[in-house]
């Protein structure tokens, strides 16, 4: 019943985030998005990168909250590309894209 | 002691006539006291009976005691033995029954026809001199009436009388001597007052009197090599001599004393001078007196002029005539005054609403010192300073926040950026490149870099020939 409950919590928390990074992503457009994926441009660290020290902070929070309650980075992204079905093209046979996005991401909350 | 008053209203109260005995047992005396009482009585009328019927009162006893009134002495009630005649005389005098109790007691152990005994008992019992006067001329009065006329002016005589004791000698014809009061020995002195106490019955005379007194007082007038006063004391025993001792002092009396005074006063306040050490000396009549004004000698005070070295406070001393230099420069700079410090304040005079210079009560200018107001205006510029500092600052960082792009933006820049070069890449392909021209920073010779990767590339002028890397190319 306990289990049940926390990945029903974690279920919500992923929505919940994936939904804000769905804003940020079709702010920034997904032909943009697109590009710098076919360039091997990490969309991650330059979203990272243009952020201020104080949403970086806030990002870091929320992504370690997160996690804490088990909430991984790879649920999150899942729950993105099944909102965005529009994603789902520029991602396929990006393994290693994937792979190393997710390792900035990790990255970026292990930074002190 | 029963009185005759007593003894009448017993008498009164009784309705039939009483006997002496029961009268003294009522009054708690003697029978003798009670015969001589009652005795007096009949005399005055005031009783009747005899002694063997009893006595009982008058209608004139009845009215004395319905009036309230005592039953007066007179000579019928007086014995004629002297020590009966000293008390009634006493009486007639206006002595204090106290006083008349006392000389009759100490009158009795005396020779009671001799007057100098009287005059002592009289003096010893410090009866006063009016009524003591008067007692001793009564009693002399009785002694001379009870005395052969043969001896009674030897033995009694009558004092001289007041016109003829201010008779000198020598002018009077009556061959009475002169007599003043201040002359014989008439006083005695008790504590720090002069009584006379009778024709020389006493232990000094005036002035000598007058002496012990300022003695004890511990302001004794210097006496002069005779023995005489000096001084307005010496005046007031003078005007003394004047007057009657044996009558009472009147206004013109008093003004003679005052104008004696005056005239003595006037004697000894000579015209004269007191010298620089306070001595007085005496002006004879037509002395001039000369008036020098020495000649003011130059002040002999010293000027200290105090200065601020970097050794501290210096006091000199100033030489009359020197100038006083001043000296403003600022203090070097490796004294001990912290840097923060301001230099020291020079005068700064108070100036008053109308211009005029502020004085104090001496008449020297006032200075104010204005530097903790001038340390107080540099706070308060400081702190303006440095609000407008932080407000501009926070109005940049605001700016700052403002134009800063976030992860968006970022990411659509970084699109643009990649569509670009991927623009760039189809397009160099289609035309030739053109060569990058850079300039030497030492020659400012300009020239290009290789297309080929390189490691650092020469400056073409032989002159200058400076070797660049790749890495500062690249940073231009």
């Amino acid at each position: 019943m306990t289990q049940f409950t926390a990945r029903t919590a974690q279920h919500f928390l992923a929505i919940k985030a994936a939904r804000e990074l769905k804003k940020e992503i079709e702010q920034a457009g997904m032909e943009n998005l697109k590009l710098l994926a076919e360039n091997n441009v990490s969309i991650v660290g330059t979203y990272l990168n243009g952020c201020s020290p104080k949403r970086k902070a806030e990002i870091k929070r929320d992504l370690t909250a997160l996690l804490a309650m088990g909430v991984t980075s790879d649920m999150i992204l899942e729950e993105v590309a099944r909102q965005m079905p529009d994603l789902a093209p520029i991602m396929a046979g990006r393994e290693a894209y994937k792979k190393s996005e997710l390792q900035n991401l990790e990255g970026f909350l292990k930074q002190a | 002691m029963a009185s005759q008053t007593e003894v009448l209203k017993a008498l009164h109260e009784k309705d039939g006539p009483i006997k002496s005995p029961d009268l003294a047992r009522g009054l708690k005396t003697s029978d003798d006291t009670i015969r001589a009482l009652i005795s007096k009585l009949k005399k005055k009328a005031l009783v009747d009976g005899d002694a063997k019927e009893g006595w009982y009162i008058t209608d004139a006893g009845i009215k004395i005691l319905e009036a309230g009134e005592s039953i007066p002495t007179t000579i019928t009630d007086v014995g004629e033995d002297e020590l009966s005649k000293f008390k009634y005389y006493g009486q007639l005098a206006g002595a204090k029954p106290d006083d008349i109790a006392a000389a009759s007691e100490l009158f009795q152990n005396s020779d009671m026809r001799i007057m100098a005994e009287v005059e002592r008992v009289l003096a010893e019992t410090n009866v006063p001199i009016t009524s003591r006067t008067r007692w001793i001329n009564l009693y002399r009065g009785y002694l001379r009436n009870t005395t052969p006329p043969e001896i009674r002016d030897e033995l009694y005589p009558l004092p001289p009388t007041p016109e003829a004791r201010r008779v000198p000698a020598g002018e009077g014809a009556t061959g009475i001597e002169e007599v003043t009061r201040g002359e014989r020995l008439d006083y005695i002195v008790e504590g720090n007052e002069v009584h006379r106490v009778g024709d020389s019955l006493g232990e000094f005379n005036f002035k000598q009197a007058l002496q012990v007194v300022a003695a004890k007082r511990g302001s004794a007038p210097k006496a002069e090599a005779d023995g005489s006063l000096t001084g307005t004391l010496n005046a007031f025993a003078e005007a003394l001599k004047s007057t009657s001792p044996s009558q009472p002092l009147t206004v013109q009396d008093v003004l003679n004393i005052i104008n004696t005074m005056k005239e003595n006063s006037g004697e000894g306040s000579a015209p004269g001078y007191v010298d620089e050490d306070g001595d007085w000396h005496e002006l004879k009549p037509g002395q001039p007196v000369i008036l020098k004004r020495s000649a003011q000698s130059p002040s002999t005070g010293k000027t200290l002029v105090i200065k601020q070295t970097p050794e501290g406070i210096v006091t000199e001393e100033h030489q009359a005539g020197s100038p006083i230099i001043i000296n403003a420069n600022p203090p070097p700079a490796n004294t001990a005054m912290p840097a923060t410090a301001m230099p020291p304040m020079m005068p700064f005079p108070v100036i008053g609403s109308d211009g005029t210079p502020v004085v104090d009560r001496d008449g020297h200018p006032v200075y104010a010192n204005i530097e903790p107001m001038l340390k107080w205006l540099g706070f308060q510029s400081e702190q303006r300073r440095a609000d407008e500092r932080h407000q501009m600052l926070m109005g940049l960082g605001q700016t700052v926040r403002e134009n800063l792009g976030d992860g968006v933006q970022a990411l659509v820049a970084a699109a643009k950026e990649a569509q670009g070069q991927k623009k760039t890449g189809a397009s160099a392909q289609e035309t030739p490149t053109t060569p990058q021209i850079f300039e030497c920073g030492d020659c400012k010779t300009r020239f290009t870099i290789p297309q080929e990767d390189f490691v650092q590339v020469k400056c073409p002028n032989p002159k200058c020939g400076r070797t660049w890397t790749r890495e500062e190319v690249m940073k231009v």
